[in-house]
């Protein structure tokens, strides 16, 4: 029954790969667009509590809005990281979370199905996401971005488990 | 497959199919509306919708003459559609359920509503609606003939194959249908949404009235003393729930009437139901989770509840669902049934593991957070009279206390399962098998505590209660059995 799983030596590790840190520059970047609009609300609060000129509000805006970024920016850089994978000889181990920490581990022939997904930023950065799709319900989909386009595509052939015939439902 | 020549038409449906698919599209589309309507208006331009349902309803069953399907060597293939056409193939061996539902009107006219459902999606794989019942028979055979899974199913013990007539596993006497329809109080919200609906619409509220003053003359409401309002009052509470146990026996009674779970070949089949009798096909590697649970009111009688899930998410509003191994039986009976349908599955030789004892602090702490919420408004408004929910100190306690003692988990080279719950109770098994993954998780304040949660996922439970789901667990030995499972997972490469 146990036979163990032949795979290239170099992706069997128990250690964390950390993502690529192009990732954590497009999270920043997405962050700057959220905060734009998060800064909106205290901007209102403020101007309808003290009564000033539109030079003042959108100094008030401006304002907000590098303090919300600034905080955005240090919890990014921990968040970052402790992101990280392990592709171990059962299978995908992936880390997440500063405050709310969680761990997933997909076992390799519990695997349905391996989406590798590339959105415009990550284009520029040559990056990738790999979605790993299992037959569950609530973590029916795992979603592991900020790849190197080459190395999800290595992930998901050291994965996909090709001498598997029986389904697992 | 056949090789050399492939088919195109195949059986039709019953000469009386037309009816039932006119009754279906009844129920899903007109029914809702009309009840949509006597809540509200009324007003003629109710009726242009009612008719472009009607409308609509009559297209469905034009599809009965483009409704062909066919068995062939290893699948059931279903041809559908009138201007968009479907060819639907569904193989044997992926087929998990198979549902037969016999109603009075399909005995009528020896027929009967097939359902197909495989692992996938929210939507049967296929309704056959509707068959003579000599054909259903005759698809049932074929599909247990040839649903043999690839591998051989060396742990699982064929005691039954030989017998003709199989036993009954399980059977449900009427005292125990009349006793699940009492815990179940399943009537509760259909009565509840009939009262709300009457009581807002002002016509039927004042013939409700009158209809009680006719019945037991002027009451002379406004010059009732409180003691009268209690007597009235609770007359009317106990005449309420009365009516709901009454009813809730009844629809016990309309759905589990005689319901038998017998186990042949590898199979689970039910038969259930007075009016509608249900027929259900599963085969046992199917199982995916089995669940008991047992309320308050189920323990008055020394009783649990025992479900399974398949894969694949049809729910009541989208088919046949059947996923009752068990609706009333006792404790002990139930952890030998479970045994006789998956022997691996050995629940009162369970080594169960208890939670860390510390934990119940945790709960306390939440417990008395809830309480300091619910204070801080009432001490704003009644001053004073807002610290009696300090009295709900001491059961919290208790509840912190009960939590822990009454919730364990238990992982073996078989399965995995937990307990959990103090007022409704429930104890979830996994087969290692049947394991999807596995998670870690931890909140801040597990952190502080050094504890952590492990979830494990299957195929077909339901998304929003996880049911394996152990908290309050210490954080290496969380770590710890993630791993372990995920190499016990890894190792089982066969699950029958």
């Amino acid at each position: 029954m146990i036979r163990p799983v032949l795979l290239p030596d170099i992706m069997q590790t128990n250690e964390l790969t950390q993502l690529q840190s192009g990732y954590l520059k497009i999270t920043r970047i997405t962050w700057a667009i959220v905060v734009m609009l998060i800064a909106v609300g205290p901007t209102i609060l403020i101007s309808a509590i003290i009564d000033f000129g539109w030079l003042y509000r959108i100094l008030t805006y401006v304002l907000t809005w590098l303090l919300f970024f600034i905080l955005m920016w240090w919890y990014t850089k921990h968040w970052f990281r402790v992101y990280g994978y392990a592709l171990q000889p059962t299978g995908l181990r992936i880390h997440r979370g500063l405050f709310w920490q969680q761990q997933h581990l997909v076992p390799r022939n519990r695997v349905q199905h391996i989406d590798i997904t590339t959105g415009p930023l990550e284009r520029r950065f040559g990056l990738s996401q790999l979605v790993v799709h299992t037959a569950g319900t609530r973590n029916a989909s795992v979603t592991l971005p900020g790849l190197k386009h080459d190395d999800a595509v290595a992930l998901r052939k050291a994965l996909i488990n090709t001498a598997q015939m029986d389904d697992t439902v | 497959m056949s090789q050399q020549e492939l088919q195109t038409a195949g059986h039709r449906l019953h000469n009386s199919s037309p009816l039932f698919l006119f009754i279906e599209a009844i129920k899903k589309m007109v029914f809702p509306l009309l009840l949509g309507i006597i809540g509200t208006s009324g007003d003629k331009q109710d009726w242009i919708i009612i008719g472009v349902a009607a409308l609509a309803s009559v297209m469905t069953i034009v599809q009965f003459w483009f409704y062909h399907y066919w068995l062939e060597e290893d699948r059931l293939v279903v041809k559908e559609g009138i201007l968009f056409k479907s060819l639907r193939q569904v193989p044997y061996e992926r087929i998990q359920n198979l549902n037969v539902e016999k109603n009075v009107l399909h005995r009528l006219f020896g027929v009967a509503t097939l359902q197909v459902e495989s692992a996938s999606g929210a939507k049967p794989e296929a309704v056959i609606r509707v068959i003579s019942q000599d054909q259903v028979a005759h698809i049932q055979n074929i599909i247990k003939q040839r649903a043999k899974p690839a591998l051989v199913e060396s742990d699982v013990v064929e005691v039954a194959s030989e017998a003709v007539e199989h036993p009954a596993l399980y059977q449900m006497s009427h005292k125990d249908v009349a006793t699940y329809g009492f815990i179940s109080h399943k009537a509760l919200v259909p009565i509840g949404i009939v009262g709300s609906v009457l009581s807002q619409n002002d016509y039927y509220r004042d013939r409700f009235v009158g209809m009680i003053s006719g019945f037991a003359g002027d009451l002379h409401v406004e010059q009732w003393a409180v003691s009268e309002w209690l007597v009235y009052s609770s007359a009317f509470a106990l005449l309420m729930l009365v009516t709901i146990w009454l009813s809730s026996i009844a629809m016990a009674f309309l759905k589990l009437h005689g319901f038998t779970l017998s186990h042949p070949d590898n199979n689970l089949h039910a038969d259930m139901g007075l009016l509608t009798r249900l027929t259900a096909n599963i085969p046992v590697r199917r199982i995916q989770l089995i669940k008991l649970k047992h309320s308050p009111l189920h323990r008055l009688f020394k009783k649990v509840s025992i479900k399974m899930e398949t894969a694949g998410g049809v729910t009541e509003q989208s088919g046949i669902t059947m996923s009752w191994l068990a609706p009333l039986v006792s404790e002990p009976d139930g952890f030998e049934l479970i045994k006789q349908i998956q022997p691996e599955v050995d629940l009162l030789r369970t080594d169960w593991q208890p939670l860390e004892s510390r934990a119940w602090k945790r709960v306390f702490k939440k417990g008395l957070f809830f309480i300091l919420l619910i204070m801080a408004p009432l001490i704003y408004f009644f001053e004073g009279w807002g610290l009696l929910m300090l009295l709900l100190i001491p059961p919290a306690y208790a509840y912190a206390q009960a939590y822990i003692r009454h919730a364990a988990y238990a992982v073996t080279d078989e399965l995995i399962a937990c307990r959990q719950g103090v007022f409704f109770r429930r104890l979830s098994v996994v087969r290692i098998g049947k394991i999807q993954n596995v998670s870690y998780l931890q909140t801040p304040f597990d952190r502080r505590n050094g504890m952590a949660r492990l979830t494990v996922d299957t195929a077909g439970s339901n998304p929003v209660t996880q049911d394996i789901n152990v908290h309050y667990l210490n954080q290496d030995k969380v770590s710890h059995l993630v791993q372990q499972l995920t190499e016990q997972v890894s190792q089982v490469k066969f699950i029958w």
